[in-house]
């Protein structure tokens, strides 16, 4: 079925998320020169495409997106999403107070900052599963949730009327930065996962 | 003297990179946006060395070092990028960089493997 | 007055009274069909342009061209007909920073969309379309009237 998730299957994508979030957020954390910052548990659903804004909190709200997808063992899409105000806070703090607006260099920080911050996430994934992941090029946006998050499932031509959902949030004490880090993987990707992982569990040398 | 080609898709960081590497004395030979740039100012200006991002558009790090190796079998590249996953580690050393700076890296990391490959 | 948000891949009617909303459009078209005689509305957030681009088509509300007869004929049975119906729509932009000279995924939506409804043979009377800005659409079902909004701009009347 579409939208069955046995239960082992949400265990393992929230350690997914778990290592994921976790090694995105140092990264983060880097950039932001040590900030401290607090990861929430990660949250697997298996939502509708229609759903999938309301997942986000409010979906009215006016976000920066960054899309990146991910080829290579496995097709995913990671999304990461930003509150204008967060979005501003680390484009200042990465350019040392040089970008404050979210202009084309604003952009283009908050771009470089997606990528690194997926990119985070996305080799934790590749060192436990030995898969090499390879994302393409991020894509930035400003705008509406509803209209980022439609505009990437159009962009991915979405065949599925159902998605599985890894969603991982974050935010610093100090600095109110907060935002979320998301992964879906295509369709076939969750089967090719749970395998590797069963199998790597069953054989050490499994991971290459 | 030629200096450092900088390449980068984002031109945060291609600023960022300029910053960083002038204020520690280095001229910069030029800025590329992709893979295909990189080439094609590697042939023009003949830099002293190549900081190379992997994941661009049009042509990604890895293709460009080895047709730069081609250009020159004595390219001097250092990549900078986000993908520190060991199996693209490894693909960019066997393609004939230098090294591998993992972003976010610290400015005096870039700056001590820039200084590493030009004296090598 | 009822308020119906219609989501993405989905669709709305209503009758007589009450706003059809459907909130950021972005790459995604806005359909709203109108039969003032009836005062029947319908309101569409389709996703993809054509169905037969795919295998799993068990949603037709995600597709132009499947959208708009489902649409046609939810609306048909609380009295509108179709010769009467005249279309208003909405999106189709591109949102994100992609230059690789392909033809945009909103403008393929629009392209789908309009097709579909010179298929259905419904005039379309109004529309506001593509841009790099997601839009929201209220559609009033008591007049016909669809309010354009997009980020930081002023609104539209279609």
């Amino acid at each position: 079925m579409n939208c069955y998730l046995s239960e082992s299957g949400v265990d393992l994508l929230r350690e997914i998320g778990n290592i994921g979030i976790g090694n995105a957020v140092s990264s983060l954390s880097q950039l932001l020169n040590d900030q401290r910052i607090n990861i929430r548990m990660p949250e697997v659903t298996v939502v509708s495409l229609g759903e999938l804004p309301d997942q986000m909190e409010s979906p009215e709200k006016v976000v920066a997106g960054i899309y990146v997808e991910v080829g290579g063992s496995i097709d995913l899409h990671m999304i990461f999403l930003l509150p204008l105000e967060s979005a501003r806070s680390i484009t200042a703090s990465v350019s040392g107070g040089l970008v404050r607006e979210l202009d084309e260099m604003g952009l283009s920080a908050v771009m470089e900052v997606g990528n690194i911050v997926t990119a985070g996430y996305i080799n934790a994934f590749a060192g436990l599963t030995g898969f090499k992941l390879i994302p393409k090029p991020p894509a930035v946006a400003v705008d509406l949730t509803e209209a980022i998050l439609g505009s990437i499932l159009a962009e991915v031509q979405a065949a599925e009327d159902f998605v599985i959902l890894i969603k991982t949030g974050f935010e610093t004490g100090e600095s109110d930065i907060e935002g979320f880090l998301c992964m879906i993987p295509a369709r076939d990707s969750f089967e090719i996962v749970y395998k590797k992982l069963l199998e790597g569990a069953s054989d050490e040398s499994g991971a290459g | 003297m030629p200096g450092i080609l900088i390449t980068d898709d984002t031109a945060f960081m291609r600023m960022t990179l300029k910053n960083i590497l002038t204020k520690n004395g280095f001229d910069i030979a030029g800025e590329a946006a992709d893979g295909n740039e990189a080439i094609e100012m590697y042939k023009s200006t003949r830099p002293d060395l190549v900081t190379m991002d992997i994941t661009m558009p049009n042509l990604d790090g890895i293709t460009a070092i080895k047709e730069i190796m081609k250009v020159d079998p004595s390219a001097r590249i250092i990549v900078c990028s986000a993908m520190g996953q060991k199996a693209l580690v490894i693909d960019a050393l066997n393609a004939g960089a230098r090294d591998f700076v993992v972003k976010p890296f610290q400015p005096d990391r870039i700056v001590d493997a820039v200084k590493k490959a030009l004296t090598a | 007055m009822s308020l119906v948000r219609v989501r993405i891949a989905d669709y709305g009617v209503l009758r007589e009274t009450g706003l059809l909303v459907t909130i950021g459009l972005g790459s995604c078209v806005g359909i709203a069909l109108y039969d003032a005689v009836a005062k029947v509305g319908g309101l569409s957030h389709i996703l993809l342009a054509e169905s037969a681009d795919f295998t799993n088509r068990d949603s037709p509300a995600k597709f132009a061209d499947t959208a708009i007869p489902l649409l046609v004929g939810e609306m048909e049975k609380v009295g509108a007909k179709c010769g009467r119906m005249k279309a208003k729509i909405a999106g189709g932009s591109q949102l994100f920073n992609y230059n690789n000279g392909a033809e945009s995924i909103g403008s393929r939506n629009i392209h789908a969309v309009k097709k579909a409804l010179a298929s259905a043979g419904i005039p379309l009377v109004a529309s506001d379309l593509g841009g790099r800005l997601g839009r929201t659409m209220q559609f009033n079902v008591a007049d016909g009237r669809v309010l354009i909004t997009k980020v930081g701009q002023a609104p539209v009347e279609l």
